[in-house]
């Protein structure tokens, strides 16, 4: 199917899909080949149902198709990005036991506040992988339905997502190799090393450092030690 | 109360230091003028200029040379940043003694144009329109100060103009900037706070308590904020504009 975005009357029925009794059957797909409910982005760009088993892998495939579309700025993509939440609809809000487990509009609709911007399960995997590629493997492990807590946590930090070498310490310190998944207890709140202590130590050494001027080793060379070096490990 | 202590020295850059333009384009360009002269900064030290909104995810930066060089003869094609309010940053980096730490840097800087701010003091309140839903406003708070975000579906001629909105919006607004401001007082390198209980001694007509309050409960401070934004009210006659308003709508 060539690429096309959804339009305000598009969105607004695809608003009322997810909080109708019928979201639990098929997705309505006809919205996209509607030209009163969607628009041809790009003849030349086409995209296909996919199977994904992760977000880093549906957003390698997006990444590919789009292109530069991924740059687009938001309020000029809100159409397109809730299209493709539409039409990969049964991968991020998949039918188990015959139901979907409907969360919140704003990971399927794209929002234009900056406090639910970010949610967006296609969208921000999207960004984060043309960006940073394999990179933001420990933010782009787990299934395309789940944010993840990992993801959730930082993706709202422009500055933190945008910058190549946090999201290289991100890796370093969280992602298991041997699992392919992030290690346990990275999200714990309680635990010393966890992701938030990293934030608060990010959000400290900014006032000191331009961290866009360091690499993943400065950066890790910074880490008190003693707090981090387990997760290291 | 929170406060920040400046172990390394840097320097903080000021409207003297850095004046920026905008032009809207497209394509959206800033003209960016330094003035760094006297800072007794290392001529090899970068000069990054970071445009930003503090809505979300926008973030551009720009590699502006170094403190001998800058890189003045082109200016910054914005790409990214496409809020209604962009801000800038701008960085001097050590590149020698210990790369990366900052040595002068100016946050929040405001573009001359085009006029973004509403209410009563245009440099004082930054306001930026996006979607809130059915929310009207809402306030945050970053390092540079408070930011006052309206729903898109409100224009900025209502913001400005409207009596009753005026009415309605900015007092809660004036107060939640000086219940903020007040934990804060005694900070001495959050610029904001002080322009803010400034404005806010102006309209109360009496110094604020001595102290930052631990919360939001002191009744010293409750008191001083509550004159303050009784103050702003009478100075503005909001209840007598938006009065106006609905006897118009009355007839």
């Amino acid at each position: 199917m060539s690429l096309r975005g959804l339009t305000e009357s598009g969105i607004e029925q695809f608003r009322l899909f997810l909080g109708s009794d019928k979201v639990h059957g098929p997705a309505p797909l006809s919205l996209l080949e509607e030209p009163s409910h969607s628009r041809l982005i790009d003849r030349g760009v086409t995209i296909e149902p996919i199977y994904a088993q992760s977000k880093e892998d549906l957003a390698r495939y997006l990444c590919t198709a789009l292109g530069t579309l991924v740059e687009r700025p938001a309020e000029e993509s809100v159409g397109m990005w809730t299209g493709l939440a539409l039409f990969y609809f049964d991968l991020i809000c998949p039918v188990t036991g015959g139901c979907r487990r409907v969360r919140e509009d704003s990971l399927y609709v794209l929002s234009g506040d900056w406090k639910k911007h970010h949610r967006h399960l296609i969208a921000t995997p999207c960004r984060l992988y043309y960006y940073h590629q394999t990179g933001a493997r420990v933010l782009l492990s787990g299934p395309p339905h789940k944010l993840g807590d990992l993801l959730e946590q930082v993706a709202a930090r422009q500055d933190l997502i945008s910058n190549q070498a946090v999201i290289g310490l991100l890796d370093a310190l969280y992602y298991d190799r041997s699992s392919g998944r992030p290690k346990r207890g990275a999200t714990d709140r309680k635990r010393p090393g966890s992701l938030r202590r990293l934030v608060d130590f990010l959000d400290q050494l900014e006032l000191t450092y331009d961290l866009h001027s360091l690499t993943t080793e400065q950066l890790r060379l910074l880490l008190p030690g003693e707090e981090f070096a387990r997760w290291l490990r | 109360m929170k406060r920040r202590i400046n172990q390394t020295g840097r320097l903080r850059l000021t409207g003297k230091h850095v004046a920026i333009s905008l032009e809207e384009g497209p394509p959206r360009t800033a003209d960016v003028a330094l003035d760094l002269d006297g800072l007794e900064l290392p001529a090899g030290a970068r000069v990054y200029i970071e445009a930003y909104s503090r809505v979300g995810f926008q973030l551009e930066r720009f590699d502006f040379g170094t403190v001998s060089e800058p890189v003045t003869d082109q200016p910054l094609v914005l790409t990214r940043v496409t809020s209604s309010s962009p801000l800038f940053r701008v960085k001097v980096v050590d590149v020698n003694q210990h790369p990366g730490r900052l040595l002068a840097e100016g946050d929040t800087i405001a573009p001359e144009s085009p006029g973004q701010a509403c209410g009563e003091d245009e440099s004082m309140l930054h306001v930026d329109f996006s979607d809130l839903g059915e929310l009207v406003w809402r306030l945050t708070y970053g390092s540079g100060g408070p930011l006052l975000e309206l729903d898109h579906k409100v224009t900025k001629d209502q913001a400005r103009n409207d009596p009753v909105f005026r009415a309605l919006v900015y007092p809660s607004v004036f107060m939640d900037i000086l219940e903020h401001a007040q934990r804060l007082a005694d900070d001495p390198e959050a610029d904001w706070v002080q322009a803010w209980l400034k404005f806010g001694r102006s309209m109360a007509r009496q110094d604020p308590p001595a102290n930052g309050a631990d919360d939001e409960l002191d009744p010293e401070w409750q008191q001083w904020t509550a004159e303050a934004v009784a103050g702003f009210c009478r100075a503005h006659k909001l209840a007598t504009e938006a009065a106006k308003i609905w006897r118009r709508q009355g007839e």
